[in-house]
């Protein structure tokens, strides 16, 4: 049995981080070339930073794809927490060192210290959701980064209570920092056509009114996780009509109504 | 899992929700015309009531002018003595007449109509002249009226209308006062019949002057309106009024006057008596003196 055209909709929307997924829109393809531009340079540290759902771990995501034909690169999108852990896994990651005992940041300077870099192209590491990482360890990671034989790339959550760029070890470091914003209600409506004819899902695409955008982008602020959440959920219940009622679903226009159903049940509208 | 029933359910209220500032804004605005339309309503009815109200009252005006000057005309001409033996207004009265009037200037003024002038007073006083001088040769027989006959207390009445008709008035009865006692030293028999006066509605003024007292409670209009009463000989309305006079301002001589005389007039004189002896408990007034003597002594019944 074929599924039918909301279904292929809604599996477009599942929210993955996948290099594959990825958008291409102005503002998105600026800020990557920024940000290509910026390992490029002899930075020892580059901060990204935005709002959860901006992006943030796609774009890393995209990154690493895109560089690790070209040199180092090694991606940790969890946090590991454990000191020894981390350095073990770098020491392994860098130069395929293994550690079965503790390795401790003494050890492991010294290795990195003694090792000569073989290629012109610093080793990047790009660390995600550094917010978790301790303050202790991000000084160990600054440490490391003065050797400028590793070089991070930290994406991390900005939130309005904690002013993380005002932190001692980004203030004294050589370092660049990237904002990821929400995206605009124009950027919105690319992303979301984009995103199903890229699914080749040309239909549905076609039923996003700029009204129902507009709707869309007041409902989740531009947000990408949001928006995902959001039009999973609305395609679901296109689904659930096509298959019960599906007198009630107009095949031509995405039904405000069924937005703001989706909205309810993704906690986007308090009702 | 998706529950489409509870989703759609729950969408509906959120709609209801939604809407509600717009319907109470609806409702809001449908009530304000409502309400607007009433008011307007209302006002304009007020507006015509008032319109009405001031149009009897100056339809009114003249027949009072008319008949206040009527007589001046004919003493005058005739050179008619007639002593004014009516009773004078008194303060309070004259306070009454200066609001009367006041208030329909203003109500003139606030109504804005435009008035036209009425000529029936005209014709009243031509028709009235007309008459007098059929009985002029009568009354150049008698040529002399004797100055202490009173004047049917209805003259006396219809001039109080205006204070500054009453001012003529005196000044006009006075000087011929003077010059009948050059012409005629002895007095003859007086003549009523001579003076024609035309009587306005009584029930109507009255009627009018108690709207005015139940708006404004004004001890002066019930002192009139109790006056009134007594003249007419309605002396338990005279009682009523001259009590709710009292009761607004108890020092006014004249209402207590008429409030026992009104007691007396309906067979209550012991009342009366008592009555005045508190009062002149109280005030000391010479006048409810004089009036205690009359009653007591049976001069006054």
């Amino acid at each position: 049995m074929s599924s039918s055209i909301y279904e292929n909709s809604r599996d477009v929307f599942l929210d993955t981080v996948n290099a594959k997924d990825y958008i291409q829109l102005d503002r998105v393809s600026f800020i990557y070339q920024s940000l290509t531009e910026s390992i490029a340079k002899p930075l020892k540290m580059i901060l990204l930073y935005g709002k959860p759902g901006t992006g943030k771990s796609m774009f890393l995501t995209k990154l690493h794809e895109s560089l690790s034909a070209s040199q180092k690169i090694y991606l940790y999108k969890t946090p590991i927490l454990d000191e020894s852990e981390f350095f073990k896994t770098l020491a392994q990651d860098l130069y395929g060192m293994k550690y079965d005992d503790e390795l401790n940041f003494t050890q492991f300077m010294k290795v990195v210290e003694n090792k000569e870099l073989t290629e012109a192209i610093t080793p990047l590491i790009l660390l995600d959701e550094a917010q978790l990482y301790s303050t202790s360890l991000m000084e160990k990671i600054r440490l490391l980064s003065d050797t400028r034989k590793i070089k991070f790339l930290i994406a991390l959550h900005k939130t309005e209570k904690e002013d993380l760029i005002a932190k001692e070890h980004f203030q004294t470091r050589i370092w660049e920092s990237i904002r990821l914003d929400n995206a605009s209600a124009t950027e919105l409506r690319l992303y979301i056509q984009k995103k199903l004819m890229k699914a080749n899902c040309i239909d549905t695409a076609a039923m996003f009114s700029p009204k129902i955008i507009n709707l869309i982008h007041e409902l989740t602020d531009g947000n990408y996780r949001d928006t995902n959440k959001l039009l999973f959920t609305l395609f679901d219940i296109y689904v659930h009509y096509e298959q019960n009622n599906p007198l009630k679903i107009d095949k031509k226009e995405i039904s405000k109504k069924i937005v703001e159903m989706a909205a309810m049940h993704t906690g986007l509208i308090d009702a | 899992m998706l529950n489409i029933h509870d989703l759609e359910a729950r969408h509906t209220k959120y709609r209801i929700k939604q809407l509600m500032p717009y319907i109470m804004l609806f409702i809001s605005v449908i009530t304000i015309f409502i309400l607007t339309y009433f008011l307007i309503n209302f006002s304009s009815n007020a507006n015509k009531e008032s319109i009405a109200e001031a149009e009897q009252n100056i339809s009114q005006l003249p027949v009072a002018k008319n008949s206040a000057n009527t007589p001046i005309t004919t003493k005058e001409e005739n050179n008619i003595s007639t002593q004014s033996s009516y009773e004078m207004p008194s303060e309070e009265m004259k306070e009454a007449l200066a609001e009367e009037i006041n208030r329909q200037i203003t109500q003139r003024e606030e109504s804005k109509i435009s008035l036209t002038p009425s000529l029936g007073f005209m014709k009243n006083m031509q028709s009235k002249n007309t008459k007098l001088y059929d009985n002029e040769s009568l009354l150049l027989k008698q040529q002399i009226v004797d100055i202490s006959a009173p004047i049917d207390e209805e003259v006396a009445f219809e001039e109080t209308h205006s204070i500054q008709e009453q001012e003529v008035e005196q000044k006009t009865v006075a000087k011929p006062t003077v010059e009948l006692k050059k012409i005629a030293p002895t007095p003859v028999e007086e003549n009523k019949g001579s003076i024609s006066i035309a009587k306005k509605n009584d029930t109507n003024d009255i009627q009018d002057v108690i709207k005015r007292f139940k708006v404004n409670n004004s001890p002066a209009l019930g002192l009139f309106i109790a006056k009134r009463y007594y003249q007419i000989g309605e002396y338990e309305k005279a009682y009523e009024y001259a009590l709710l006079t009292n009761n607004i301002n108890n020092g006014i001589d004249e209402s207590w006057l008429i409030f026992s005389k009104s007691l007396v007039k309906l067979g209550k004189k012991d009342a009366a008596i008592e009555t005045l002896k508190k009062y002149i408990e109280n005030s000391g007034s010479k006048q409810a003196k004089q009036l205690l003597d009359e009653i007591s002594s049976g001069k006054f019944q």
